[in-house]
């Protein structure tokens, strides 16, 4: 076993492994962007050591384990049953796993055929109570609006940095408006992964559902400058996240009650909004009925996000019927000019009870508050 | 909702569409360049046209800047409004300044930009000489005036053989002016402060800068440009007045004075067409005058002048009849009347290849009407501009002007303009103005104005396509078509209406956001294959040139390449009409000459200056080409020759094809950047 005495040093080299788990912190902050279960994958999760180290912790044991023979098996410093407190203790991705479990737990969808020429219509609930509706665009909509994302590929020079690193979750961008760091915002970071987690799945359902064709598979001469993604176009995903993280940053800056330019930061939080979504366009992926379907969506996702989490108003019900409109965050925003693009309050809201995890986790993003 | 206003707080029945869309709240404003939209304009910049004597109210301070001759048919002036408050109603601007307006009793004027009130000295002389001018060292055989931004006036390549500076003079429009001045606003560098800065700060240059209120980072118009590596206007004025490796370039003798302004930021990089004729009219008057000035000091007639003006924008009548043009035109033949060698060197411009012009002539005309699109690209966080220009003289009976808005938008947003008076809009050019609404609010203003009284003009004015603007209104994006219809009053054979889109690109330093817009030809695609000549189609590039810069005496400059001798792709053109038996022929607004503006394919541009000594830039474009010009005729003019001594004739006993001449004019200027000999005991030369 001497022979290996010489490469001890190499185990500094599995020190820095750690250091590459800190590294997925960093996607947190928006280092790699990955999208589907974001920073969750595999956050924190320790995996196994290289094989050298193995082998050199089991010969150090070997060599050591005497010393601690005299101790006996504790038996009381047992966790609490059912404590939110131990989830600090618990690895991120093990907490990622926590939050999908209480976000999916009461999401409901109802897939109904549309009868007498009405068009059919995807109803989204959770905990029973419908909280949006879309329905299916046509295809003379959706031919139409290609005009509108063949206006919008001028902008492709020009946006292509930020199409090509938003192609995953934009973490980075919304860390940009808030100032967010990972070490003093760990929870904030957290609570960013974890609704645009949440929204990425509601999307994937509805989608599913409403099974709407690219604009590229529909007008030959869009020709994305990414590449088609492998799943439908209403509503648009990457809106949907953007949204639902809007509305619960801009309900975090709120409880913060820190920032003297909170009102600008969150000016700047829905231009940003409106970008993200507004990019895909330009990039040839979504139409922009898909940017009012998915910030609609967003908005529900969001709502539902501060209410498991025990914070937020009750989530007020929509119905989306799109109509042949570009896609601006002050139109979204103001209910009379959304109404006349088909985007409605049907007046209908409920609050949903609040989830452990959630509400652990907001408390711990409240706290972070930044005094600016 | 364009609100009513009163016969005398009509600001258009002073000025023109322009100015109404500009200063109206409910129109353009918001989405003015900052001196404009943060308001209100207690102290601004005009011209009168026609002859008339501007004198101070009561409650409005009248300032014309030094002018070379008094009582010219267009004068520059700024005014103060003393009654204005710094918190009156933005909402009000326009009738506020059409009431200070009324009070001068002139007849017509363009309203220009606003400047800030710390650059307006308390006392203000236009006879005084400027406090501590001494005049050159040695009497110059000729002066160079260099207008642009970023002025680096202390930089090494201008100074003479003993290290003192060539620059006689260097107004600063936008800077804190000093208690009293000879300017009416900025302030003026002399020669002698310039060494002085030298000796205190030694090559400390930015410190200098910051001293001489050259940078200062309070006021936007003039800023921290001079932080900058590079600057438009260093590299413009290396070219046309430094001696300098970056430039390498035969040097120019130290009696070769130099006469320069800076313009405020929003002239240089505000790339729209509007409010900026004052200050480079008085930055030209002032040059003229200061030159005049030092041949007074030598008790000897006008020395020989050459103004490099690299600057342009695209719409305008482009016929030399624009108020700045008129003026410039007189200015040049006067003085040329003293002294011939007199010229003014400016660009044709940099647009040929971006479909920013159309010349409808009586072929294209199908069921009486001609029809053209105009594409607004989106996040345009500027307003947008169109200019429809008729044949001059021409009073067209019964023509409309229809905007139709891309498809599926509401058709109500349709609207229609007859090109004649409005019969209740009393007083000033005849005019109609057709307000574009969604929604009860804002979106455009289409107008029909006689020009000057001479030439009808259709103009369409667009907010931005952007969200996020706060203002709640914006443009539909996509492609909106224009028709215009001649009913029963067809276009003559001979006759043409020109189109042409106004600059709205965005230099990074200001970050207007503005996005491009373009014509699109509903009736000819784009031939497939590049390479052939480009087609007489109505949007062409035959045309896109420099919309201030067409007066006839002006030295238009166009741009080719060293290695190629070609055309560069860019380059501005003269336009181009189709006589009656199809032959091709040039207009009158022809480039005088053509000069390098780009090295090579894989040398795109010149090389020149930085803002600091001993730094370099490349910069690409027509306005290079222009300074290289200035240059050579500023050594033909200290050698007695003529302006062309040396130019290369290009078409001597042939006619050459018209699409040919267009882009390059009859003369071909030798390169200049990269020519000089080395010298043994140079440093190296580190090239850029």
């Amino acid at each position: 076993m001497a022979q290996y005495g010489g490469f001890g040093g190499f185990g500094g080299f599995g020190g820095f492994g750690g250091f590459g788990g800190f590294g997925g912190f960093g996607g947190f902050g928006g280092g790699t962007n990955f999208t589907g279960l974001g920073g969750f994958l595999g956050s924190e999760d320790p995996g196994g050591y290289d094989p050298m180290t193995t082998h050199g912790l089991q010969t150090t044991a070997e060599g050591l384990r005497h010393l601690t023979e005299d101790g006996t098996t504790p038996t009381d410093k047992e966790l609490g049953f059912s404590d939110p407190n131990n989830l600090n203790g618990l690895a991120t991705w093990v907490r990622g796993s926590l939050y999908v479990s209480e976000y999916l737990a009461g999401i409901g969808s109802n897939a109904m055929v549309g009868a007498g020429g009405a068009p059919d219509r995807v109803a989204l609930s959770f905990d029973g109570t419908t909280f949006l509706t879309l329905d299916r665009p046509a295809t003379t909509l959706l031919r139409s609006q290609c005009r509108l994302v063949s206006d919008y590929a001028t902008l492709r020079a020009e946006r292509t940095a930020e199409i090509t690193s938003q192609l995953g979750f934009p973490t980075a961008y919304f860390a940009m408006m808030l100032g967010l760091h990972s070490a003093q915002n760990k929870k904030t970071f957290e609570l960013i992964t974890a609704t645009q987690v949440a929204a990425a799945h509601t999307a994937m359902i509805v989608k599913n559902h409403l099974a709407i064709r690219r604009p590229d598979q529909l007008d030959a001469r869009l020709m994305p400058m990414i590449p088609t993604p492998g799943h439908g176009s209403f509503p648009s995903a990457h809106a949907t996240e953007a949204y639902a993280v809007l509305t619960v940053l801009e309900a975090l800056v709120t409880a913060w009650d820190s920032l003297s330019d909170g009102e600008q930061r969150i000016k700047a939080l829905r231009g940003l909004a409106e970008r993200i979504a507004v990019n895909r366009t330009v990039a040839g992926v979504h139409y922009p009925i898909d940017s009012w379907a998915g910030a609609a969506l967003g908005r529900i996702v969001g709502q539902v996000v501060l209410n498991r989490a025990g914070a937020g108003a009750p989530v007020a019900e929509l119905a989306y019927s799109a109509g042949d409109h570009d896609f601006f965050d002050e139109d979204q925003r103001d209910p009379a000019i959304a109404a006349t693009k088909g985007l409605t309050a049907t007046g209908a809201s409920a609050t949903l009870t609040a989830k452990p995890a959630f509400s652990w986790l907001w408390s711990g993003a409240v706290a972070e508050a930044q005094k600016v | 909702m364009f609100p009513h206003r009163h016969d005398d707080d009509r600001i258009d029945k002073y000025t023109g569409p322009y100015e109404r869309w500009i200063f109206s709240e409910d129109l353009g404003r918001p989405f003015a360049f900052p001196s404009i939209r943060k308001g209100p304009s207690s102290h601004i910049t005009a011209l009168m046209e026609g002859e008339g004597m501007l004198a101070s109210t009561d409650d409005v301070e009248i300032r014309v800047p030094p002018l070379w001759k008094d009582n010219p048919d267009v004068t520059p002036f700024a005014m103060w409004n003393k009654a204005l408050t710094p918190d009156a109603d933005p909402a009000q601007d326009d009738a506020e300044l059409a009431r200070c307006l009324h009070a001068l009793n002139g007849t017509r004027y363009r309203l220009n930009m606003p400047i800030d009130p710390v650059t307006w000295p308390a006392t203000y002389d236009p006879n005084a000489t400027p406090e501590g001018w001494q005049k050159p060292k040695v009497k110059p055989r000729v002066i160079i005036g260099v207008i642009d931004d970023g002025i680096p006036f202390l930089h090494r390549a201008f100074r003479d053989a003993a290290g003192d500076t060539r620059i006689n003079l260097c107004w600063l429009q936008a800077a804190r002016a000093d208690t009293s001045a000879a300017v009416p606003f900025g302030c003026e560098i002399t020669g002698t402060r310039i060494d002085q800065l030298r000796t205190q700060f030694g090559d400390q240059e930015i410190r200098a800068y910051k001293a001489a209120h050259a940078i200062d980072a309070d006021l936007p118009e003039v800023d921290t440009v001079l932080m900058h590596h590079a600057t438009h206007g260093a590299h413009i004025a290396g070219i046309a007045a430094g001696n300098d490796p970056y430039v390498g370039a035969t040097d120019l003798p130290d009696d070769a004075a130099v006469i320069a302004v800076q313009l405020p930021n929003t002239i240089a990089w505000d790339t729209s067409g509007f409010g900026k004729e004052m200050m480079m009219l008085s930055a030209i008057e002032y040059i003229f005058n200061r030159a005049r000035m030092i041949a007074q000091a030598y008790t000897c007639p006008e020395i020989p002048l050459v103004i490099n003006f690299s600057y342009g924008w695209s719409a305008n009548r482009h016929d030399g009849q624009s108020s700045f043009e008129r003026a410039v035109e007189a200015l040049i033949t006067d003085r040329r009347k003293v002294q011939p060698c007199t010229e003014l060197v400016m660009p044709t411009g940099n647009n040929f290849a971006n479909d920013m012009h159309a010349r409808f002539a009586h072929r294209d005309v199908e069921d009486g009407a001609v029809s053209f699109g105009w594409q607004l690209k989106p996040d345009d966080r500027t307003s947008s501009y169109l200019e429809i220009w008729l044949p001059p003289d021409r009073d067209p009976q019964g023509w409309t002007v229809t905007v139709t808005p891309p498809a599926g938008y509401p058709p109500e947003l349709q609207q229609s303009i007859s090109v004649k008076a409005d019969p209740l809009l009393k007083d000033g050019d005849p005019r109609q103005f057709v307000e574009l609404e969604i929604g009860g609010k804002n979106i455009g203003q289409l107008s029909a104005d006689k020009h000057q009284g001479n030439r009808w003009r259709v103009m369409l004015a667009m907010i931005p396509t952007a969200g996020n603007l706060g203002v709640g209104r914006r443009t539909p994006v996509g492609l909106w078509t224009v028709r215009i219809d001649t009913g029963s009053d067809p276009l003559g054979t001979g006759e043409h209406i020109d189109v042409w889109v106004q600059r709205d690109d965005d230099p990074t330093q200001l970050g207007t956001g503005g996005q491009q817009s373009y014509l699109v030809d509903l009736s000819h695609p784009t031939p497939p294959h590049v390479f052939e000549p480009p087609a007489l189609t109505p949007v062409r590039g035959f045309g896109c040139l420099n919309g201030i810069g067409t007066a006839p005496s002006v030295f238009r400059i166009a741009g080719y390449m060293e290695t190629t001798l070609k055309p560069s792709g860019y380059s501005g053109s003269a336009s181009i009409k189709v006589d009656a038996q199809g032959g091709a022929v040039v207009d009158a607004n022809l480039p005088a000459a053509t000069a390098t503006a780009d090295q090579g394919w894989f040398r795109p541009g010149l090389p020149s200056i930085g803002v600091l000594s001993g730094s370099g830039a490349r910069i690409i474009g027509t306005s290079a080409a222009a300074a290289t010009a200035t240059r050579l005729i500023a050594l033909n003019f200290i050698a007695g020759h003529p302006a062309r001594q040396g130019f290369t004739e290009l078409y001597p006993g042939i006619t050459p094809d018209a699409r040919t001449l267009a882009r390059t004019g009859p003369y071909r200027v030798p390169p200049v950047c990269g020519t000089a000999p080395k010298h043994p005991q140079e440093q190296p030369f580190i090239g850029v």
